[in-house]
């Protein structure tokens, strides 16, 4: 059981970092391809990656979970 | 009597662990207020333009290898998490590596940008304080992934008791969010 969260956790953090690799190429390639309003591009994918990271890595929704720990 | 106790102990535990997370996350708030000043400084300074010297292919690489950074601390805290010990020191080993190597990365980019950007010019001026500051983060965040690591491998942490592996994943994952708004800012925007 135990074993088997872990595994889960551990299939969750990789979907998250194919997740996060891929916005970053498409953000390389937004940028050097768009000559036009990059700039709102690149600041969309910025916050992308910013939530995915607060969500699923830094776990921010646990401030609001004080009675389940 | 003993059942009533031991809730409190553990009610009491569970309100430390929240005041520590929520302590954590204020000074993270306040990095964010620090960061955003020197990245705001960017635009008021050089605008949106950047220089065409910049090494494009080493800031896609070492952001990449931060990013992968974030996943091996995190698999590291999941592994605390259910007490695996062999996993957690091997993962934290995986990201002080990673670390280790975003920092070469950055230093090589500082010699070409010696050369090609000086302190002087526009771009230096926010270039060196934004990628130097960004470092100093990333050696503080290897400290203390460092000393967790030490700790855990002495049988310091359970699956019961792991706060400072999380707080020092925690303060990881906020250097790699720093970076994911530092590359564009740097590397992207023109």
């Amino acid at each position: 059981m135990q074993h088997g969260r872990q595994t889960a956790a551990f299939r969750r953090g990789s979907v998250v970092i194919i997740s996060l690799v891929v916005a970053t190429v498409l953000e390389y390639m937004a940028a050097v391809t768009i000559t036009q309003g990059a700039f709102m591009i690149l600041v969309v994918f910025a916050a992308i990656k910013a939530w995915l990271i607060l969500q699923y890595f830094m776990h921010l929704s646990q401030l609001w979970q004080i009675h389940e720990e | 009597m003993v059942v009533e106790t031991i809730a409190q102990h553990h009610g009491a535990a569970a309100s430390r662990l929240q005041i520590h997370r929520l302590g954590l996350w204020l000074f993270i708030l306040s990095e964010c207020f620090l960061f955003g000043a020197i990245i705001s400084a960017r635009y008021f300074l050089a605008g949106v333009s950047r220089p065409h010297e910049l090494n494009q292919g080493l800031g896609l690489a070492i952001t990449m290898v931060l990013l992968l950074s974030s996943l091996t601390a995190y698999r590291s805290e999941v592994a605390a998490a259910h007490g695996n010990t062999r996993q957690f020191i091997r993962n934290s080993l995986a990201t002080i590596i990673l670390g280790g190597l975003f920092l070469v990365g950055v230093t090589v980019e500082w010699g070409e940008a010696f050369e090609f950007f000086p302190p002087q010019s526009a771009f230096g001026t926010i270039f060196f304080p934004l990628t130097g500051l960004h470092a100093f983060h990333v050696i503080s965040g290897l400290l203390l992934l460092g000393f967790i690591a030490v700790k855990g491998r002495n049988g310091k942490y359970s699956e019961h008791d792991y706060w400072p592996v999380e707080g020092a994943v925690k303060y990881w994952h906020f250097v790699d969010i720093a970076w994911v708004v530092i590359y564009p800012t740097i590397y992207l925007v023109s």
